[in-house]
């Protein structure tokens, strides 16, 4: 319920401050290589009360850049296409002036609120907060992938030899993206244990140990304790970057409109704001809980599906795969991509 | 079993405490999150009516139970409710302010509740409140159960250790109290006037702030204050530079567009997911990919697992860290 409130402290903390370094164009070419000095966002408004957004390197303390931002000027955004770093881009609207930054932090299980807070303050909101409410509001969200990098791309290799450098690898393995789902523990490797065989002081991980790494945690079978079994989270099932793509398919679009909010513009954008908002993630995170307690009946009866066909999120899922396997048996010229009800039918 | 009703758990968020207080047919006054007691964070809130701590925590907690100096007596001046029902806790916290401001009209339904209880015991009062249709459905309207979860106390085991817990500030005919919802009466820590009751308010504040973040209890401070566009158009109709104007124009456009996030963001919290899940499950199972969605998400369970398991073991290799 509540939301964690600073306590005062002596030094006076920025709004916002994660580490990031800089990726810059090459020469003149389009390929932009990482930066890798370790660098520091932050934000704060200046004495002439403005908004300022600035990039100060971490060894020197020198702030190389300062920049003024007046609302709805500029954006940050996760540029979806770069999948070995967590690689952002503060994107001005008006002048044509981009500037792309990579992660740091070892952990990304604060790259969202981040990114929401940086978005936040560059449009005027000072607000800050650390759970449940972020601006995925008319000021658009955070995590529109970015279909147009502007004929720029991104040194993938070279990004990825620097992560493994920093130790700011921590964070994700190569291929898989990030959840930015609302839960404070995210998916990350547990590379802080990863310090065996490790040649710095960070943590780092060769190609191999990572490799391991991954089977390893694939096979995990961790003893239980606490509500839930050896289930699935929703959250995990419907994981917003995952499904988005799916949603910019005209007919599962079309498919899913007449189940929004009455007063949201039924368009692919706004979909893909709905899937990422908290509140959308909290209706996950509830609708598991209550399917592992088992009391949904009337609910799964409802759906059409078999009251019976267990507990947990998983035996949910496997119960309308099977209703839809029914369905396509008994209409197999019917296309059910359309079907948009759960309609009970006839019991085999 | 005289049936009070379900009260369900809603978030402390100034969108949702805002709308609220709309709902209860309360006009022009809005919520905002406090985050800092400085003089000049304060100075934009003004007119402040009133200041919110809502926390959280489980087990036993030594501030609450009787106060020394808490007033058992009937104060017609103060009004005074105990917290009853656990989940009302948010609803109870604006009211113990709303219910305390001669300035704010309070519309038909309010008025016609104070008046209706003015004369109870504050245990009568707060049952007087968890027994209200129109105060419980608006409170429950912003609850995210849906309508096939019948008891929401019995999902999750962790809820049924905590207790929430309200503690407002407010000023009355010249003094300042501490209004605790789990407490006998209420406290007068002073005297004060409208214009100084946040300055002295602030170390009492700052104290329990302290506390609570050493406790590692967290909480949200919130101010019920007059509505800003109000106060900004009032402002505008006066004789002011072209500055100040310009400022105050582009303050009331921020306000609309937080005003616009916050009924977004409610809109979201109120609306049944379930067919749009059911949906999207079944979209996915139409192409065949539903297999894979759910080996990742087994596979991200795993993960979490491990690295809970881990951090329970450094914890307890290290001692009393956390």
């Amino acid at each position: 319920m509540a939301s964690l409130f600073p306590a005062p402290v002596p030094r006076r903390k920025y709004p916002v401050e994660f580490k990031a370094g800089k990726l810059k164009r090459e020469g003149t070419s389009n390929l932009l290589k990482a930066d890798e000095r370790k660098g520091l966002i932050y934000m704060d408004q200046g004495d002439d009360q403005l908004m300022h957004f600035y990039w100060k390197d971490r060894k020197t303390g020198n702030v190389e850049d300062d920049l003024i931002v007046f609302p709805e000027e500029a954006e940050f955004i996760r540029v979806e296409q770069c999948t070995t770093g967590r690689v952002c881009l503060l994107n001005f609207k008006s002048s044509s002036q981009k500037l792309f930054f990579w992660m740091q932090d070892a952990k990304d299980d604060k790259d969202e609120e981040n990114i929401n807070k940086v978005n936040r303050l560059l449009n005027g909101l000072t607000e800050s907060r650390q759970q449940g409410t972020s601006s995925t509001g008319p000021l658009g969200s955070p995590f529109r992938a970015m279909d147009d990098l502007s004929g720029f791309e991104v040194d993938q290799e070279q990004l990825l030899q620097l992560l493994q450098g920093h130790g700011a690898f921590g964070g994700s393995l190569p291929i898989t993206s990030t959840t930015p789902a609302s839960e404070p523990q995210s998916a990350t490797a547990a590379t802080s244990e990863a310090g065996t065989g490790a040649q710095t002081s960070e943590n780092m991980l060769t190609p191999e140990q990572l490799g391991s790494l991954r089977n390893i945690l694939s096979e995990i079978q961790v003893p239980e304790g606490g509500n839930q079994q050896s289930d699935v989270n929703l959250i995990d099932v419907l994981t917003p970057s995952e499904i988005s793509p799916l949603l910019s398919n005209p007919e599962v679009a079309s498919a899913l409109f007449p189940h929004l909010p009455n007063d949201i513009n039924r368009t692919p954008e706004e979909l893909r704001e709905v899937i990422q908002s908290p509140q959308f993630a909290q209706a996950l995170q509830s609708l598991s809980i209550a399917l592992q307690s088992g009391q949904l009946g009337p609910l799964l009866t409802q759906l059409g599906l078999d009251p019976s066909a267990g507990s947990g999120v998983e035996a949910f899922l496997r119960a309308i795969q099977n209703q839809v396997s029914r369905q396509r048996r008994n209409n197999p010229e019917e296309d059910n991509t359309d079907d948009q009800s759960g309609d009970r039918m006839e019991e085999d | 079993m005289s049936y009070a009703g379900d009260w369900c758990l809603i978030e402390s968020d100034p969108g949702v405490f805002t709308e609220l207080i709309k709902k209860f047919n309360v006009s022009g006054i809005q919520v905002e999150e406090v985050w800092s007691l400085d003089a000049q964070t304060l100075e934009e809130l003004k007119p402040v009516y009133g200041l919110i701590f809502l926390f959280k925590w489980q087990g036993n907690d030594d501030s609450s139970g009787s106060h020394p100096d808490a007033d058992l007596s009937i104060d017609d001046s103060v009004y005074f409710a105990k917290q009853v029902v656990n989940n009302a806790c948010a609803t109870q916290a604006i009211l113990s302010i709303l219910l305390n401001c001669p300035s704010i009209d309070l519309g038909p339904d309010l008025q016609q509740f104070k008046d209706f209880t003015r004369e109870f015991e504050p245990s009568d009062k707060g049952l007087a409140m968890t027994n209200s249709d129109l105060l419980r459905s608006v409170h429950n309207s912003f609850s995210r159960s849906d309508p096939f979860i019948m008891d929401p106390s019995e999902l999750s085991s962790n809820e049924k250790e905590d207790i929430f817990h309200f503690i407002s500030y407010v000023p009355i005919h010249g003094a300042l109290y501490e209004l605790d919802g789990l407490s006998n009466g209420p406290v007068n820590l002073g005297p004060c006037t409208d214009d100084d009751w946040l300055e002295k308010v602030r170390p009492v504040i700052q104290e329990r702030m302290a506390r609570y973040a050493s406790a590692e209890i967290r909480f949200n401070l919130l101010a019920l204050i007059k509505n800003r566009e109000d106060v900004y158009k009032k402002r505008l109709e006066s004789d002011i530079s072209f500055e100040e104007r310009e400022e105050l124009l582009h303050k009331i456009e921020l306000e609309n567009i937080k005003f616009k996030r916050y009924e977004r963001e409610n809109s979201l919290r109120k609306h049944n997911f379930i067919p749009f899940i059911y949906n999207i499950i079944r979209i996915l199972a139409e192409r065949g990919e539903l297999d894979a969605r759910i080996e990742h998400a087994k596979k991200e369970m795993a993960k979490r697992k491990k690295e809970r398991a881990e951090k329970k073991k450094n914890a307890e290799a290290s001692g009393s860290k956390n």
